[in-house]
Protein backbone atom coordinates (compact mmCIF):
# COMPACT_ATOMS: atom_id res chain seq x y z
CA UNK A 1 0.00 0.00 0.00
CA UNK A 2 1.31 3.44 -1.09
CA UNK A 3 1.32 4.99 2.40
CA UNK A 4 2.67 1.54 4.54
CA UNK A 5 5.97 2.66 6.01
CA UNK A 6 8.70 1.07 8.13
CA UNK A 7 9.17 1.70 11.49
CA UNK A 8 12.81 3.16 11.10
CA UNK A 9 10.59 5.72 8.46
CA UNK A 10 7.83 6.47 10.95
CA UNK A 11 10.72 7.41 14.00
CA UNK A 12 12.16 9.73 11.30
CA UNK A 13 8.98 11.16 10.52
CA UNK A 14 8.19 11.83 13.56
CA UNK A 15 11.17 13.86 14.93
CA UNK A 16 11.09 15.41 11.55
CA UNK A 17 7.14 16.45 12.43
CA UNK A 18 8.68 18.56 15.49
CA UNK A 19 11.05 20.39 13.10
CA UNK A 20 9.03 20.77 9.86
CA UNK A 21 5.61 20.54 8.57
CA UNK A 22 5.08 17.11 6.78
CA UNK A 23 3.55 16.82 3.66
CA UNK A 24 -0.02 15.49 3.49
CA UNK A 25 0.96 11.92 2.62
CA UNK A 26 3.91 11.66 5.05
CA UNK A 27 1.44 12.97 7.65
CA UNK A 28 -1.35 10.31 6.36
CA UNK A 29 1.02 7.68 6.11
CA UNK A 30 2.46 8.10 9.55
CA UNK A 31 -0.66 8.61 10.92
CA UNK A 32 -1.39 4.95 9.46
CA UNK A 33 1.62 3.51 10.74
CA UNK A 34 0.97 4.92 14.69
CA UNK A 35 -2.20 3.75 14.31
CA UNK A 36 -0.68 -0.16 13.95
CA UNK A 37 2.23 0.22 15.62
CA UNK A 38 2.67 0.08 19.46
CA UNK A 39 6.68 0.38 19.34
CA UNK A 40 6.60 3.29 17.11
CA UNK A 41 3.54 5.18 18.76
CA UNK A 42 5.36 4.78 21.95
CA UNK A 43 8.56 6.07 20.62
CA UNK A 44 6.60 9.12 19.59
CA UNK A 45 4.95 9.13 23.05
CA UNK A 46 8.44 9.27 24.69
CA UNK A 47 10.18 11.81 22.47
CA UNK A 48 7.47 14.07 22.62
CA UNK A 49 8.08 13.92 26.66
CA UNK A 50 11.68 14.31 26.10
CA UNK A 51 11.34 17.24 24.23
CA UNK A 52 8.67 18.57 26.69
CA UNK A 53 11.40 18.06 29.67
CA UNK A 54 13.87 19.44 27.59
CA UNK A 55 12.15 22.78 27.10
CA UNK A 56 11.71 23.08 31.03
CA UNK A 57 15.53 22.41 31.29
CA UNK A 58 15.50 26.34 30.27
CA UNK A 59 15.50 28.66 32.79
CA UNK A 60 12.64 30.88 33.39
CA UNK A 61 14.53 34.38 33.85
CA UNK A 62 11.15 35.10 36.20
CA UNK A 63 11.74 32.46 38.18
CA UNK A 64 15.59 32.16 37.97
CA UNK A 65 17.28 33.26 41.77
CA UNK B 1 13.31 44.61 40.72
CA UNK B 2 12.95 47.75 41.68
CA UNK B 3 11.84 50.76 38.92
CA UNK B 4 14.78 52.63 39.98
CA UNK B 5 17.44 49.19 39.35
CA UNK B 6 15.23 48.81 35.77
CA UNK B 7 15.68 52.52 34.61
CA UNK B 8 19.48 53.02 36.36
CA UNK B 9 20.85 49.77 35.37
CA UNK B 10 24.18 51.39 35.02
CA UNK B 11 24.77 51.90 38.95
CA UNK B 12 24.04 48.47 39.48
CA UNK B 13 26.43 47.12 37.35
CA UNK B 14 28.92 46.05 39.45
CA UNK B 15 26.28 44.17 41.18
CA UNK B 16 25.60 42.16 38.47
CA UNK B 17 27.58 38.90 39.68
CA UNK B 18 26.09 39.25 42.86
CA UNK B 19 22.60 39.50 41.64
CA UNK B 20 22.67 37.59 38.65
CA UNK B 21 25.68 35.36 38.40
CA UNK B 22 24.01 32.40 39.72
CA UNK B 23 21.56 32.31 37.29
CA UNK B 24 23.57 33.27 34.30
CA UNK B 25 26.27 30.78 35.23
CA UNK B 26 23.87 27.51 35.17
CA UNK B 27 22.07 29.44 32.17
CA UNK B 28 25.55 28.91 30.28
CA UNK B 29 26.29 25.76 31.73
CA UNK B 30 23.19 23.51 30.95
CA UNK B 31 23.70 24.90 27.13
CA UNK B 32 27.74 23.99 26.63
CA UNK B 33 27.86 21.61 29.66
CA UNK B 34 31.64 23.25 30.55
CA UNK B 35 31.94 24.98 34.08
CA UNK B 36 35.08 26.86 32.31
CA UNK B 37 33.59 27.80 29.71
CA UNK B 38 29.85 28.87 30.94
CA UNK B 39 32.45 31.12 33.30
CA UNK B 40 33.94 32.90 30.41
CA UNK B 41 30.33 32.58 28.74
CA UNK B 42 29.16 34.91 31.95
CA UNK B 43 32.49 36.91 31.92
CA UNK B 44 31.76 38.17 28.39
CA UNK B 45 28.07 39.05 29.19
CA UNK B 46 29.16 40.91 31.63
CA UNK B 47 31.29 42.92 29.40
CA UNK B 48 29.38 43.21 26.12
CA UNK B 49 26.09 44.26 29.01
CA UNK B 50 28.49 47.10 29.96
CA UNK B 51 29.39 48.31 26.35
CA UNK B 52 25.36 48.51 25.62
CA UNK B 53 24.34 49.95 28.57
CA UNK B 54 23.74 52.72 26.31
CA UNK B 55 21.46 50.94 24.30
CA UNK B 56 19.43 49.57 27.29
CA UNK B 57 16.06 50.76 27.47
CA UNK B 58 14.57 49.23 30.87
CA UNK B 59 12.03 47.98 28.65
CA UNK B 60 12.82 44.58 30.25
CA UNK B 61 14.07 43.37 33.66
CA UNK B 62 18.12 43.96 33.68
CA UNK B 63 18.18 39.82 34.26
CA UNK B 64 15.91 38.91 30.68
CA UNK B 65 18.25 41.74 29.45
CA UNK B 66 21.22 39.82 30.40
CA UNK B 67 19.93 36.19 29.48
CA UNK B 68 19.44 37.73 26.16
CA UNK B 69 23.01 38.66 25.78
CA UNK B 70 24.08 35.45 27.62
CA UNK B 71 22.30 33.19 24.56
CA UNK B 72 23.98 35.64 21.87
CA UNK B 73 27.09 34.21 23.75
CA UNK B 74 25.93 30.90 23.35
CA UNK B 75 25.38 31.06 20.19
CA UNK B 76 28.60 33.02 19.43
CA UNK B 77 30.47 30.21 21.02
CA UNK B 78 28.35 27.17 18.81
CA UNK B 79 28.78 28.77 15.50
CA UNK B 80 32.52 29.56 16.21
CA UNK B 81 32.93 25.21 17.20
CA UNK B 82 30.94 25.01 13.98
CA UNK B 83 32.91 26.71 11.23
CA UNK B 84 35.82 25.30 13.13
CA UNK B 85 34.87 21.51 12.80
CA UNK B 86 32.39 22.14 9.93
CA UNK B 87 29.89 19.16 9.63
CA UNK B 88 30.97 16.83 6.50
CA UNK B 89 29.63 14.87 4.37
CA UNK B 90 31.11 11.47 5.83
CA UNK B 91 29.86 12.74 9.38
CA UNK B 92 26.18 13.36 8.18
CA UNK B 93 26.57 9.26 6.69
CA UNK B 94 27.80 8.33 9.92
CA UNK B 95 25.26 10.07 11.70
CA UNK B 96 22.83 8.33 9.29
CA UNK B 97 24.42 4.56 10.03
CA UNK B 98 24.33 5.30 13.86
CA UNK B 99 20.45 5.37 13.01
CA UNK B 100 20.20 2.76 10.59
CA UNK B 101 21.83 0.47 14.01
CA UNK B 102 18.13 0.38 15.59
CA UNK B 103 16.69 -1.12 12.86
CA UNK B 104 16.69 -4.36 10.84
CA UNK B 105 17.22 -4.12 6.67
CA UNK B 106 13.44 -4.20 6.66
CA UNK B 107 13.62 -0.95 8.57
CA UNK B 108 11.57 -2.60 11.73
CA UNK B 109 13.10 -2.30 15.39
CA UNK B 110 15.71 -4.48 16.69
CA UNK B 111 15.25 -3.46 20.00
CA UNK B 112 11.80 -1.87 20.23
CA UNK B 113 11.24 0.79 22.66
CA UNK B 114 10.02 -0.25 26.32
CA UNK B 115 7.38 0.81 28.48
CA UNK B 116 8.76 3.36 31.11
CA UNK B 117 8.02 3.09 34.46
CA UNK B 118 6.87 6.59 34.58
CA UNK B 119 4.18 8.74 34.98
CA UNK B 120 3.89 11.96 33.18
CA UNK B 121 1.43 14.00 35.37
CA UNK B 122 3.55 13.71 38.40
CA UNK B 123 5.82 16.40 38.95
CA UNK B 124 8.27 15.78 41.63
CA UNK B 125 9.22 12.43 39.34
CA UNK B 126 9.83 14.96 36.20
CA UNK B 127 11.89 16.92 38.17
CA UNK B 128 14.09 13.71 38.62
CA UNK B 129 13.68 12.61 35.47
CA UNK B 130 14.65 16.39 34.07
CA UNK B 131 18.04 15.89 36.27
CA UNK B 132 18.53 12.32 34.39
CA UNK B 133 18.29 14.15 31.23
CA UNK B 134 20.18 16.66 31.87
CA UNK B 135 23.70 13.80 32.50
CA UNK B 136 21.98 12.16 29.04
CA UNK B 137 22.19 15.62 27.22
CA UNK B 138 25.30 16.35 28.78
CA UNK B 139 26.98 12.91 27.22
CA UNK B 140 26.20 13.98 23.54
CA UNK B 141 28.75 14.38 21.05
CA UNK B 142 29.77 18.55 21.65
CA UNK B 143 28.21 19.53 18.42
CA UNK B 144 25.19 17.52 19.02
CA UNK B 145 24.45 18.89 22.01
CA UNK B 146 24.69 22.31 21.30
CA UNK B 147 22.38 21.75 18.15
CA UNK B 148 19.80 20.08 20.61
CA UNK B 149 20.55 22.82 23.42
CA UNK B 150 19.71 25.35 20.38
CA UNK B 151 16.53 23.53 19.36
CA UNK B 152 15.02 21.90 21.67
CA UNK B 153 16.17 23.11 25.15
CA UNK B 154 16.19 26.80 23.94
CA UNK B 155 13.48 26.98 21.23
CA UNK B 156 15.18 28.56 18.18
CA UNK B 157 13.83 27.63 14.57
CA UNK B 158 15.55 25.72 12.42
CA UNK B 159 16.09 28.59 10.05
CA UNK B 160 17.61 30.55 13.04
CA UNK B 161 19.90 27.57 13.77
CA UNK B 162 20.86 26.94 9.99
CA UNK B 163 22.28 30.62 9.70
CA UNK B 164 23.99 30.42 13.47
CA UNK B 165 25.45 27.31 12.56
CA UNK B 166 26.19 27.38 8.93
CA UNK B 167 24.91 23.87 7.95
CA UNK B 168 22.21 23.12 6.09
CA UNK B 169 18.12 22.13 6.93
CA UNK B 170 18.36 19.08 6.08
CA UNK B 171 21.60 18.45 8.32
CA UNK B 172 19.71 19.94 11.59
CA UNK B 173 16.99 17.68 11.13
CA UNK B 174 19.16 14.65 10.52
CA UNK B 175 21.01 15.39 13.25
CA UNK B 176 18.17 16.30 15.40
CA UNK B 177 16.78 13.00 14.75
CA UNK B 178 20.16 11.96 16.13
CA UNK B 179 19.94 13.75 18.85
CA UNK B 180 16.48 12.81 20.15
CA UNK B 181 16.67 8.87 19.41
CA UNK B 182 20.34 8.85 21.60
CA UNK B 183 18.35 10.92 24.46
CA UNK B 184 15.84 8.34 24.27
CA UNK B 185 17.81 5.20 24.47
CA UNK B 186 19.74 6.83 27.15
CA UNK B 187 16.88 7.91 29.57
CA UNK B 188 15.47 4.71 29.15
CA UNK B 189 18.34 3.05 29.97
CA UNK B 190 18.72 4.58 33.18
CA UNK B 191 15.42 4.45 33.66
CA UNK B 192 15.36 0.79 33.22
CA UNK B 193 17.94 0.39 35.04
CA UNK B 194 16.82 1.74 38.26
CA UNK B 195 13.14 -0.08 38.07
Amino acid sequence: MFISISCKEASRLVSLSMDTELSFLQRVSLKFHLSMCKHCKQFARQINYIRELSGQLKIDPSKAN
Amino acid sequence: MSREETERPKLSAKNWAVDYGDSLYRYALSSVGDPGLAEELVQETYLAGIEALDKFKGNSAVKSWLIGILKHKIADHFRRKSRLVPMDESELERTVAELDRNFDNKGSWLKPPAVWPVSPEDELERKQIGEILKDCIDGLPEKLRGLYCMRDVEGMSTKEICKQMDISQTNVWVMMHRARSALRSCLENKLMDGK
